[in-house]
């Protein structure tokens, strides 16, 4: 039995403090976790103490003689001051996560060698067949205590439906229960609390803190136009204390804001998903050593990352529910006496967030398109590779169905190395559920659009949006003060600026790389052509977008022109202004040429020899259709994609017409086959290079 | 179905699966689970301190396993095993989402045929999918080797369709040839199958036409062996017994002689005496005469005049029944047992198939290699069933040591002690204590 005097200097040590003691509840966690080998949740708001308890625990746990604690969350590696901690509690941590593969067989070696104490996985490994199969089924053997961060997530109830986490309640429940379980959270209501407990089984020593943070002073703003919020940002984020995180909702304009704060010179650099784990990590310490002024992130930032000084937390635009904005907002001010969270609501808000909900679930099309395949297929299964083929489905779309697949309970399919199967399970897509999830999240959408109107002190509102017994008006807000706590000021020249910025928010095109030729047939057989990779001298050069699809400013206008069937003048100035006096191109094109299209033979090439116009180069539409294809966004994968082409567009031109560089212009960009089998076709015939252009991009992001 | 089959584990099973069961792969593992031999000792001194396998992990278990000694079992082992809580929750999660099930004998839905045909030695856990209850309709056990000719194929086929008209199950080990043959007639024509298998078990579950008989609640696979082990001719040989002792009635299409899986589990069965074999007659294979000279029966049933296969059998049981006994002196007397109050803690015992691979490697003549073909595994095995036939009739009359067995049958001691240790491990021989003996089967003299 370990004693709570054992327990407190270990805690001591931990902090390197001689004075501290247990705050409420630590030590009956310890207790319950070392001398019961019992269950415990803990909702406590970040910087309570958390990984205190697991901690201690593991310490205590070890010196019994027990096996090392496994930890399972998002978070990539441990924060400093985590480890320092566990340094001084001589506990030796390690992390097996993506960024560090190559430690893999080391560290899995010393778990072998019972030479480490804390191992730190994620979510996604844990729910990963072959990683757990391969590397951590040998070293769970002696796992004495499981610790489960973020573990809201493992509710149906919550807002975030992850199949990641799916698979940890499942475990949980299978669990004998000589092992000991911590699961922490920051954020969970009542019934949260109450889903997660019973998943934990029996007899859990459920406790809840407070959540108000009485340092953070927040504010709500309605800023319906994209310029506007950035404008504001540009002035205000320099007056704030410390640095911080701006959210987006979208990895794009994560991307655009940073760039946008770093021409107004602030030290900003966007992080998600998209980016290395490598890159991430770094990007985590600039900011925890206060490098830079502030990260802009996506929700891919946020879980367990615990920086004590954060000065400010910006919204950019409104997160989906009460959870997701509690859980960002809260990781300001921390451990200094001020601290800001503004939310800036914008227009196009709605309709990402209604986005998100209805993607949530892979369409139910595309699962039975999935599950047929497997039905109909040999024993031994298919690969991604071979399903994108017989489902016509995206790697992505096949991947997220696979993944919501595979966890369900009964699950229809089951992976045995790398090769998926049906199983003799029974299907039935669980609408019910999906409906009930669905309209959870509606609810949640609500009640975040209940928090922008400020009717109460918007503190104390997402507390008891939580289920905080304790929530009171704090005093702080800009509610309770009856007055912004940041200014609401924006300066004129700041927001002309941000409005040209808005207007010029073109992309850049990347021509494809690879081709499947088993997909085009006619044309390897016609051309020759027979490498994976696409030759240099047959691709394209880097292209520009104009736009996204539906965005303002130029998305509205590409949108409106698709359905009236004309691209206005205001579309041909801008693409001559971008293409003349922001593109800086290696050799500037000679002439303009566009895709032909069967649909609408006239739009394209009507839009086309008006910009070749305003750019002063001859228009030459050199490219006719020979055959009908099917619309190519209903192609949903690189081989459909490739095949619905084939054979499909020929270049008719001398030589001498086309060989110097061209300007190819499409409307919307999609998959980019169109373009790059264009340009590959031109390139064939003899053209120079090609600079691609499109008008607006679909592609989801 | 049962929910013990698809939630979570009863709380003796799960104390059974900690102890006996493979998470993950063999090289890794600081302790090996607990073989048949083991877990069966373990059982016993759990029944005599009135104690359940579940109180294993229950609070206090730290200074109840400092008493296991008595068992024959190292504390820290048991308490390593009993460990692997997290290993066991990962893999079963993954084996339970993807249908597979796990049963022990403290499960209510454990086929009775095998506990009571099988006694100490029914496997303390078995893995399956498909519909649990159709373990227990019994029916005709359907072997042969892989190699039977199209001839052969085509009259299992038959078989397996008559036994499925006359709603008679068939049992078989899923394998290639006159395995697979008897399965599907059975599965085509409607009946209800039972696949025992050695290895795989998740990925035959999964197959086209398992997963289609699964789907219709014909079909159970079960395994005594880790779903996601690969081929073993061990674990082959040792699931034979499971076939037999799950049916009423068995039936070898074609066996070669002397050798080889299906005459292994043959002779198995009529020294235990758990069902009454039939052998085609005639076949095309030496081994079928021969397994009637041991005690089989005649099978002359033509299915194509559509007779019913059932009545045939009644008949003939009736008719041989009592020539059934003493044919092979130590299996004279049936071996059915009530399931007494070890069943209570479950006297289960494993086959340690691994164990017995490694046996036939070391002790047999077979060059010591871990991949042991199935041929040079049965050159093996066939000294290895000289040297059992006369130990039977050597230790019929009373039990002797180690270097009386050696001299009565003029083997030298490696070997003698090789295939001693082997014979206990297969369960054909029991070791005693005070003094030391080596015995025929309890089970078997007793009844």
């Amino acid at each position: 039995m370990a004693t709570q005097e054992d327990a407190l200097v270990w805690l001591r040590i931990a902090l390197a403090n001689p004075a501290v003691n247990f705050r409420d509840g630590q030590w009956e966690a310890i207790d319950q976790l070392v001398n019961q080998r019992g269950r415990v949740l803990c909702v406590q708001r970040t910087g309570w103490g958390k990984s205190m308890v697991y901690f201690v625990a593991a310490k205590l746990i070890r010196e019994q003689g027990a096996g090392p604690t496994l930890i399972v969350s998002p978070l990539l590696a441990l924060m400093r001051n985590q480890i320092d901690a566990a340094n001084r509690l001589k506990l030796r941590a390690e992390t097996i996560n993506s960024t560090n593969t190559d430690d893999w067989h080391a560290v899995r070696q010393r778990l072998l060698n019972d030479e480490i104490d804390l191992l730190l996985i994620s979510p996604e490994r844990l729910a990963n067949d072959d990683f757990v199969s391969n590397t951590l089924l040998p070293i769970a053997a002696r796992i004495g205590l499981l610790v489960i961060d973020e573990a809201h997530c493992i509710s149906d109830w919550g807002h975030d439906f992850r199949p990641d986490y799916r698979r940890i309640g499942q475990i949980l429940r299978l669990l004998p229960r000589n092992i000991a379980v911590l699961a922490t959270t920051a954020t969970a209501n009542h019934r949260v609390v109450e889903d997660v407990g019973n998943q934990l089984g029996g007899g859990v020593l459920v406790q809840r803190g407070p959540l108000i943070r009485e340092s953070l002073a927040l504010q709500a703003m309605r800023l319906a136009n994209p310029a506007q919020r950035l404008a504001w940002m540009a002035d205000q984020i320099p007056k704030l204390p410390g640095s911080g995180i701006v959210y987006t909702l979208t990895t794009r304009d994560a991307d655009r804001v940073a760039r946008w704060l770093r021409e107004n010179d602030i030290e900003a650099h966007s992080y998600h998903s998209d980016k290395p784990d490598e890159e991430r990590q770094s990007l985590e310490a600039a900011l925890l050593g206060n490098r830079i002024k502030c990260l802009v992130a996506t929700t891919a930032l946020g879980m367990g990352y615990d920086k004590p000084d954060l000065g400010f937390v910006i919204h950019y635009q409104t997160p989906g529910s009460v959870v997701f904005y509690y859980q960002q907002v809260g990781r300001a001010g921390r451990a200094i006496d001020e601290a800001f969270g503004v939310l800036l609501s914008g227009e196009e808000e709605n309709e990402i967030n209604a986005y998100f909900r209805d993607t949530a679930f892979p369409p139910e099309w595309q699962i039975e398109r999935i599950l047929n395949a497997l039905d109909e297929c040999e024993d031994g299964g298919m690969t991604v590779r071979e399903l994108e083929r017989v489902a016509n489905l995206r790697q992505s779309q096949i991947t997220k169905a696979l993944k919501l697949l595979v966890v369900e309970d009964a699950a229809p399919v089951v992976k045995i190395d790398s090769r998926w199967s049906r199983t003799a399970q029974p299907y039935q897509l669980n609408r019910e559920r999906i409906a009930h999830l669905t309209h959870q999240r509606e609810l949640e959408w609500d009640e975040m659009r209940a928090y922008i109107e400020g009717q109460q002190c918007l503190m104390q509102f997402l507390a008891a949006a939580l289920d905080d017994p304790l929530a009171q008006p704090c005093g702080k807000c800009a509610v309770c003060r009856g007055e912004p706590v940041v200014s609401t000021a924006i300066s004129d020249a700041r927001l002309i600026k941000a409005q040209r910025f808005v207007r010029q928010s073109e992309m850049v095109l990347e021509p494809n790389k690879q081709w499947d030729l088993s997909a085009m047939p006619t044309y390897a057989a016609q051309f020759s052509w027979s490498k994976a990779n696409i030759p240099l001298d047959l691709r394209g050069e880097p292209g520009r977008i104009l736009s996204r699809w539906g965005e303002p400013v130029w998305g509205e206008h590409v949108a409106k022109g698709k359905a009236d069937r004309h691209f206005g003048d205001d579309l041909v100035e801008a693409s001559a202004e971008l293409i003349q006096s922001r593109w800086k191109m290696a050799t500037m094109p000679a002439w303009v040429t566009c895709i032909p299209s069967g649909r609408h033979p006239d739009l394209i090439p009507d839009f086309a020899r008006r910009l070749a116009e305003a750019l002063g180069m001859p228009f030459r539409p050199v490219m006719i259709k020979t055959r009908h294809t099917e619309e190519q966004k209903e192609m949903e994968n690189r081989y459909h994609q490739c095949h619905n082409l084939d054979g499909a567009f020929a270049v008719q031109a001398e030589r001498s017409e086309i060989s110097e560089p061209v300007l190819l212009v499409d409307d919307v960009f999609d998959s980019g086959w169109t373009m790059t089998i264009a340009t590959a076709l031109l390139r064939q015939a003899g053209s120079g290079p090609v600079y691609p252009y499109a008008l607006a991009a679909t592609t989801a992001k | 179905m049962n929910e013990i089959l698809t939630g979570s584990l009863s709380p003796d099973t799960e104390a059974i699966l900690l102890l006996c069961g493979r998470f993950g792969s063999e090289r890794d593992e600081s302790y090996a689970p607990l073989t048949q031999k083991e877990y069966e000792s373990l059982a016993r001194w759990l029944m005599e301190n009135k104690l359940r396998p579940s109180d294993l992990l229950g609070s206090g278990s730290s200074e109840l396993l400092s008493g296991i000694v008595h068992a024959k079992l190292e504390p820290v082992r048991v308490e390593s095993l009993l460990a692997r809580g997290t290993a066991m929750a990962l893999t079963l999660e993954k084996w339970q989402r993807s249908g597979l099930w796990v049963l022990s004998r403290s499960d209510s839905a454990y086929p009775i045929r095998l506990k009571k045909k099988l006694g100490q030695s029914a496997p303390p856990l078995l893995y399956g999918a498909g519909d649990a209850s159709l373990l227990d309709v019994g029916g005709l056990a359907i072997v042969g080797s892989r190699d039977v000719s199209e001839d052969a194929l085509e009259f299992t086929r038959n078989v397996a369709r008559s036994c499925a008209r006359d709603r008679l199950g068939v049992i078989s080990g899923g394998a290639k040839g006159a395995d697979s043959a008897a399965m599907q007639g059975a599965g085509d024509a409607g009946g209800v199958v039972i696949g025992v298998l050695a290895a795989d078990l998740l990925r035959a579950s999964v197959n086209r036409n398992n997963r289609t008989g699964i789907q219709s609640g014909q079909l159970v696979l079960i395994s005594p062996f880790n779903p996601e082990a690969g081929f073993n001719a061990g674990n082959a040989m040792a699931r034979n017994r499971f076939i037999y002792a799950l049916a009423d009635y068995a039936l070898v299409v074609d066996s070669a002689r002397g050798e080889g899986g299906t005459w292994a589990g043959a002779i198995e069965n009529l020294r235990h005496g758990w069902v009454p074999l039939y052998v085609r007659t005639p076949g095309e294979k030496a081994g079928n005469a021969a397994l009637i000279a041991k005690g089989g029966h005649e099978f002359e049933y033509a299915p194509h005049e559509r007779t019913s296969i059932r009545e045939y059998l009644d008949s003939q049981q009736d008719m041989h029944s009592p020539s059934m006994q003493g044919v092979l002196g130590g299996a004279s007397a049936t071996t059915e047992q009530p399931d007494t109050t070890l069943a209570a803690v479950d006297v289960a015992s494993n086959i340690a198939p691994e164990k017995i691979a490694e046996a036939e490697v070391h002790y047999g003549d077979a060059p010591s290699t871990n991949k042991a073909s199935h041929e040079k595994l049965s050159v093996g095995l066939d000294t290895f069933q000289d040297f059992l036939d006369k130990l039977t009739s050597l230790l019929r009359e009373e039990a002797k040591n180690e270097e009386g067995i050696r001299l009565a049958l003029g083997l030298e001691k490696g070997k003698a002690k090789g295939w001693l240790t082997k014979a206990v491990e297969l369960g054909f021989l029991e070791k005693r204590k005070k003094p030391v003996c080596y015995a025929l089967p309890r089970q078997k003299t007793l009844c």
